[in-house]
């Protein structure tokens, strides 16, 4: 007797498919694999824990709707925490009413840590509530998910060239502001 | 001298360890439920369950240069976000609104009927007419022009009605009439009042013409200040918009779609113009009214199971003030297709 075997797709191009066609456990396993990335961005974008959850958390409705526009699976990453970066970047321009910029005081001290990394933890959270919200996310991007120019470009809406321009720009600003000399 | 690449590699270090403080546990499960509760339909939404409009080159007029202007005029607004904690309503107004089917107790279908509600920010639903184990309908609820009156249609086997209760800060009294109507079978005979306030009307189901009644159950001739026939027929704007009671604007919803990505309530002028899109931290499925004195519109959310309206209002700062949260979707929800809202105008 001869059985058909099936092999059971458990990749996360599978898992794309099958939550495109509404399967709700594919879709959570997308977001297992994927949620932690997209929170770090969304915290170095916003500077607040809760507001990066915010808007990780609004993140996943949208993608759930436009997942099906998603037509390459090996760009699913960059896909995900773009729609998170963007996000962040909307959550932040409507609380820019706020007249102080709040840094969020994570509670990173643990016993034994250097205090001069805590002032520069402080410097970095400064500096970066000093940029727009555009630039917080190009370093997001680049730094923390580590995309290229042509993925920075895609996700802000730039050309890779303009990108690179704008980010070294970036880099000679924040070299001058945290500069240790 | 600081090298430029060691800075760059610092700076990347430094920027990956801030985003790992972001790191914390999380249930994957939990979140794409929600998620998936939250988007909605995988469809635009903001369509009401109205008979299609019959479309004419005026409409589709209409349609282009709302989408002409929507697109050359929208502007990004702040909105307040999701789980602000309730407010009262500037008015302490009651909102009446009918349910849809809901689910049985534990095992059984989805049972038939519909309850009227009534509600007010920061206070919980207060049923005033219930489905009766799925063998009554409720609808339509209509508050009369000064809020001290409450009239909606019931329907059963027994044959239809339409029952104007009094309305007082504490929710319905017992003055109550109750006034037996000829409606077309299973359809609702929603009621609408005259300016007065003093006469009912709804559309007779067998000839199709506008009946008025007195609240003594009298049947007196029509006036001027009677509803009309048209006042019964639906909105046929585009997108599913609703127009504001002084006539100056529209308002509808979308989800998603440009040009604003995620949940967005549009509000223009009745021709299109000054389109605004104002984007919100919720994604509702339902436009349902607008405040009577036309500064608000309330929206009905779908969150997690959980039924919940908010108002919103459409001028800056966008104020956002939740009226029923959190009530599970086996109970007292509504959808616009079932029946109607209405907004208290005057508190008493």
């Amino acid at each position: 007797m001869t059985s058909l075997v099936v092999p059971i797709d458990d990749t996360l191009a599978g898992a794309i498919a099958l939550a495109t066609a509404g399967d709700e456990t594919a879709f959570a396993r997308i977001i297992q694999a994927h949620h932690d990335d997209m929170a770090r961005v969304c915290f170095v974008i916003c500077g607040d824990l809760d507001i990066a959850e915010e808007a990780v958390q609004a993140a996943w409705p949208i993608i759930w709707r436009k997942l099906a526009s998603l037509r390459d699976p090996d760009r699913l990453r960059p896909w995900l925490v773009s729609i998170a970066a963007n996000e962040a970047r909307q959550l932040i321009r409507r609380r820019r009413r706020r007249a102080v910029v709040e840094i969020s005081v994570v509670a990173t001290a643990t016993p034994g840590v250097d205090p001069a990394l805590r002032i520069g933890d402080l410097d970095l959270a400064n500096a970066l509530a000093r940029l727009d919200p555009d630039d917080r996310a190009l370093l997001a991007l680049r730094y923390v998910a580590g995309f290229d120019s042509t993925e920075l470009g895609r996700a802000l809406g730039r050309s890779p060239s303009g990108t690179r321009a704008r980010l070294a720009r970036l880099l000679e600003r924040l070299r001058t502001e945290l500069s240790d000399d | 001298m600081t090298d430029r690449p060691d800075f760059e590699t610092r700076l990347e270090q430094r920027l990956r360890a801030r985003g790992a403080l972001a790191s914390r546990p999380f249930d994957a499960a939990s979140i794409a439920h929600h998620a998936i509760a939250t988007a909605g339909p995988r469809r635009r939404i903001g369509t009401l369950a109205w008979p299609v409009p019959r479309l004419d080159l005026g409409w589709l007029v209409v349609g282009l240069l709302l989408a002409i202007a929507l697109l050359g005029t929208v502007a990004l607004v702040g909105a307040h976000l999701l789980k602000a904690p309730p407010r009262v309503l500037a008015s302490s107004a009651w909102i009446a609104y009918s349910t849809a089917p809901q689910k049985g107790p534990a095992g059984t279908d989805w049972q038939a009927g519909s309850d009227i509600y009534l509600v007010r920010a920061g206070a919980q639903p207060i049923l005033i007419a219930g489905r009766e184990g799925g063998n009554v309908w409720n609808l339509c609820p209509a508050f009369s022009p000064d809020g001290r009156r409450l009239a909606f249609s019931v329907a059963s086997n027994q044959g239809q009605a339409i029952v104007v209760d009094g309305v007082d800060a504490n929710g319905v009294s017992s003055d109550t009439v109750r006034i037996s109507v000829r409606g077309s079978g299973r359809l609702a005979v929603c009621p609408r009042w005259s300016s007065d306030g003093t006469r009912v009307a709804y559309l007779d189901g067998g000839g199709g013409f506008v009946v008025v009644r007195g609240l003594d159950g009298s049947t007196p001739a029509t006036v001027a200040g009677d509803p009309r026939a048209g006042d019964f027929l639906p909105s046929n704007l585009p997108n599913g918009a609703i127009l504001s009671p002084t006539g100056d604007r529209m308002a509808w919803i979308t989800s998603g779609d440009p040009p604003v990505p995620g949940g967005a309530l549009v509000v223009a002028r009745p021709d299109g113009a000054d389109a605004r899109a104002i984007p919100l931290g919720t994604n509702p499925y339902a436009i349902s009214a607008w405040s009577p004195d036309g500064r608000q519109v309330l929206l009905m959310m779908d969150v997690g199971g959980a039924f919940s309206m908010e108002a919103v209002a459409v001028d800056s700062p966008f104020d956002v003030t939740w009226v029923v949260g959190d009530v599970g979707v086996s109970g007292a929800r509504s959808w616009p297709g079932w029946g109607d809202v209405s907004w208290q105008p005057v508190a008493p």
